[in-house]
């Protein structure tokens, strides 16, 4: 089981390897001068200070230096200062991390505690109206966007009934974006459960358990339950980076003070040493909670844990 | 009063007016003590007639009529909670699938005593205990240590080991077992097949022995009842079926079992045409050479060096993990050796690649286990038998098209079916459209890796008999990978026995199977069950402690005939 780690380990790091040569390169993909274009709105710019932003940028030199550059600074946490207000950019993101990630969190919590049972209860009741309605449902949550599902539910609670605050950052203000993350990774969670399910339903091993005369509950519990987690908890890690690619968008509705709202903000602004460390924290944050499902996954396969 | 007294049973999938019955009107019954055996090719309702009984038949399958008298109460007539309290403690059943029969994710130990605390209301300590018990009673050592084990850590035979020893351990009325040793090497098969004789006859249970496999029946059964299309066709004593079959169906089975009494093919050394495939030393080793692997790389073919003439049938005889597939393979160049030379037609293939390998590959083509994965289920025939000759180039549409007419004729097919869909044929259909499709660029040689282990067995002597009329017709040589010394004995001129990646025996069939000198060779086919019950018996078996024990297998080919050697 450890090697089993060792190895999602090793690809991990790969993983934050490579992204951080896709940083480097990030700024000179987008077509133009990207220094040009981050001043294209000012007004009387000079030569001159084009040219000296583009040398505090390091991107007057040649591009294998630059990352060169990066990666020396990256291995001291150093991710550069940003452009509007030269504040540290390392500093800024991890202030604003934990709210994400509590938001993300919660809001998979959500989705779990939803998502598992009304999916078990589906592929139990399979074929029946109450499997039909808990999937057609299921299919709406998943293709009602965020966007729309944050408003719905912002109307209903926080204006109608007024009883979860409309934004803002006091603890009952996580309630309502998590719930809008959370409900529409449900929809995808009580799929995947369901279908986990009744994969192992139709397994052999199901067949002698009922041969053997055990209660329908026991053979649910025991047999079902166990061996249909295993696929499913290997999906979740997926499911995470999902839901901190939609924290993006719900922590904009909700006015959510994420890393999602600050990446928003400086993609708009073109600070480019912003958007590479959000890039970099993002992806470092989804290798670490995949890693962490894995090994959570390694525990429930014994044909893992016991190689 | 008999145990199990079926009568009419009736068993239909979906509504009753659409779909005809599977299982029709079947009368059977199975006195106290006693083994039946329920006898039939796939398709014949034999394993609807025992789900039935446990009430476990597949979702839509609905006994129809008919009742299923047990301990004189009809099942039929049981409610879900009384069923429950027959399955496992009155009936025990075990399956074909020892790999995906038991839970990977629970321990054997939680496996074993949950239908004892269900059943017996027995403590976990005394659960434990009894448990530990059947496991020993059933030969498998440690079993204290190995109750904490998990499905992966157990071989296929010792599964099925612990398959009855849950089955057992509530010491049933009667045990259901639904082809119990079909997905075993044959010298496990026999071992298990002894040990269910011991259990049923030490615990005065009566056993229900579904099977395809005449030589089981005679191994074990006391009385067999035949089943064709859902009907019983036949019944009687053991080994009155076996010495006076009435049915006409019955009669058939029985001539298409392969028997070890058949004559082998003829061979005459020379009468084979040059030589077409040569295997020199080849290895190849899987696992060990990973970044993070510890292990030692498993050698799946460890110097081997075989040759195949025009015209010859080579056998290559092994159980599961001997090699023998990877060794086709190789031949095929499907896998890249790690030492030796593959040498096809003339042509060394070792190195070859991309359009040179593709222009060898016509004169070698391979023919796949299972009929049913190995066809695109989106080409219709004519498509999957015309491509090889599309890929090679060349002929023109209306050529191709006579060409696979040709073939599908040649195969034994009409050739109305080049526009019919892999899923509406046959097993054994399918199987002759893969024969076509190989033969559609005229090969010297044809990999057949198990071809007919996954057909009944009339179908499977059909083919048989296609095979060897088409190798007659045009000196096709044949490496024959096979599992099976009955098959070997109907197609093969020389035969190859390997064991752990090495040939441990070669020469022609006749001297292999009945002179064998090789200990590994001579355990194969002891253990082969013999269909006919009057030598029960007879088999002697493989002991593992008789195996001469070199770690590597290193030894040296010695000659013990003519043409006839052994690793020794």
């Amino acid at each position: 089981m450890l090697r089993f780690l060792g190895q999602r380990a090793a690809m991990g790091l790969l993983t934050i390897f490579v992204t951080t040569i896709a940083v480097t390169l990030l700024i000179h993909l987008v077509p133009g001068d990207p220094v040009e274009i981050m001043y294209a709105q000012s007004q009387g710019t000079t030569p001159e200070q084009l040219e000296a932003m583009r040398s505090s940028l390091g991107l007057d030199q040649p591009i294998p230096v630059q990352y060169v550059h990066f990666l020396g600074r990256l291995l001291q946490g150093d991710l550069g200062v940003t452009i509007r207000g030269q504040q540290p950019v390392a500093q800024l993101l991890m202030q604003r991390l934990p709210n994400t990630l509590a938001l993300a969190a919660l809001a998979m919590v959500i989705a779990t505690v939803i998502g598992m049972p009304l999916g078990f209860l589906a592929a139990y009741k399979r074929g029946t109206l109450i499997d039909g309605v808990l999937m057609v449902t299921a299919i709406a949550g998943i293709s009602i966007p965020h966007f729309w599902l944050g408003l719905l539910l912002l109307f209903w609670l926080a204006v109608d009934l007024g009883i979860l605050p409309v934004a803002g950052s006091g603890p009952l203000n996580i309630v309502l974006p998590a719930l809008t993350l959370g409900l529409s990774n449900a929809a995808i969670v009580a799929r995947m459960t369901r279908s986990a399910m009744i994969d192992v339903m139709s397994q052999d091993f199901i067949r002698t358990a009922h041969a053997k005369g055990l209660p329908k509950g026991k053979v649910l519990r025991r047999h079902v339950l166990r061996a249909g987690l295993v696929p499913v908890v290997t999906v979740m890690g997926l499911q995470f980076a999902f839901m901190m690619g939609g924290a993006i968008v719900v922590e904009n509705i909700f006015a959510w003070n994420g890393i999602g709202r600050l990446a928003l903000e400086a993609i708009f602004q073109r600070d480019y040493p912003v958007i590479q460390g959000f890039i970099l924290v993002f992806a470092t944050t989804v290798v670490v909670v995949m890693l962490a499902l894995d090994a959570v996954y390694a525990l429930l396969d014994p044909r893992i844990r016991r190689s | 009063m008999a145990l199990v007294d079926i009568s009419d049973l009736t068993i239909g999938f979906g509504a009753e007016a659409t779909a005809p019955p599977v299982v029709d009107g079947v009368d059977l019954s199975i006195g106290k003590g006693e083994i039946v055996a329920l006898v039939g090719e796939s398709g014949s309702g034999k394993s609807m007639t025992a789900l039935s009984i446990v009430g476990l038949l597949p979702e839509r399958g609905r006994v129809r009529a008919g009742q299923i008298l047990f301990g004189g109460k009809d099942l039929l007539t049981f409610g879900e909670a009384a069923l429950r309290s027959v399955r496992g403690a009155r009936i025990g059943m075990i399956f074909q699938e020892p790999m995906t029969s038991l839970n990977p994710v629970l321990t054997i130990g939680e496996q074993l005593v949950e239908a004892l605390i269900v059943h017996e209301k027995l403590s976990k300590a005394e659960s434990r205990n009894r448990a530990i018990a059947m496991l020993e009673r059933t030969g498998i050592d440690n079993a204290e240590r190995r109750l904490r084990q998990y499905p992966h850590e157990f071989s296929g035979g010792m599964r099925q080991r612990v398959m009855i020893a849950m089955m057992m351990a509530l010491k049933p009325a009667l045990l259901i077992a639904d082809e119990p040793t079909t997905a075993l090497d044959v010298t496990i098969q026999a071992q298990i097949l002894d040990l269910l004789r011991e259990m049923v006859r030490d615990l005065d249970t009566s056993l229900l022995l579904i099977t395809h496999d005449m030589g089981v029946v005679a191994e074990m059964a006391d009385r067999v009842v035949v089943m064709r299309d859902g009907k019983v066709v036949e019944r009687g004593d053991c080994e009155a079926i076996f010495a006076a079959p009435q049915a006409d169906y019955t009669r058939r089975l029985l001539a298409a079992v392969p028997t070890l009494d058949d004559p082998t093919r003829e061979t005459t050394t020379t009468s084979f045409g040059p030589e077409v495939l040569r295997l020199e030393d080849v290895s190849r080793s899987f696992g060990g050479d990973g970044f993070f692997s510890r292990q030692a790389p498993l050698k799946a073919a460890d110097g081997v060096t075989l040759t195949v003439r025009e015209g010859e049938t080579l056998a290559l005889v092994g159980e599961s993990g001997s090699g023998k597939s990877t060794l086709g393979r190789l031949a095929m160049r499907l896998e890249k050796p790690d030492g030796g030379r593959v040498v096809v037609a003339g042509e060394d293939i070792t190195r070859l690649s991309g359009r040179g390998l593709r222009r060898v590959r016509r004169a070698i083509q391979m023919i796949f286990q299972d009929p049913y994965a190995s066809l695109d289920p989106r080409f219709s025939i004519g498509r999957t038998i015309a491509e090889p000759m599309i890929i090679e180039g060349g002929a023109s549409r209306s050529e191709v098209r006579e060409r696979v007419r040709a073939l599908l004729e040649r195969a034994g097919l009409s050739a109305s079916m080049a526009g019919r869909m892999p899923h509406e044929l046959s097993g054994g259909q399918r199987q002759r459209v893969a024969i076509a499709r190989a033969l559609a660029v005229s090969p010297r040689i044809i990999v057949a890796d198990e071809p007919t282990s996954a057909l009944d067995v009339s179908v499977q002597a059909k083919i048989l008999d296609l095979m060897i009329e088409l190798q007659e017709a045009e000196a096709l040589a044949y490496l024959f990978i096979t599992h099976d010394l009955a098959v070997v004995r109907r197609i093969a001129h020389r035969v190859a026995v390997m064991r752990k990646g090495r040939i441990v025996e070669l020469g022609a069939a006749a001297d292999v199977l009945e002179r064998p000198v090789h200990p590994y060779t001579r355990s194969l086919i002891a253990a082969a069950p013999v269909p006919d019950p009057a030598r029960r018996g007879e088999r002697h078996h493989w002991q593992p402690e008789a195996e001469p024990q070199s770690p590597d297998m290193a030894g040296e080919w010695c000659a013990v005939g003519d043409e006839h050697w052994i690793l020794a």
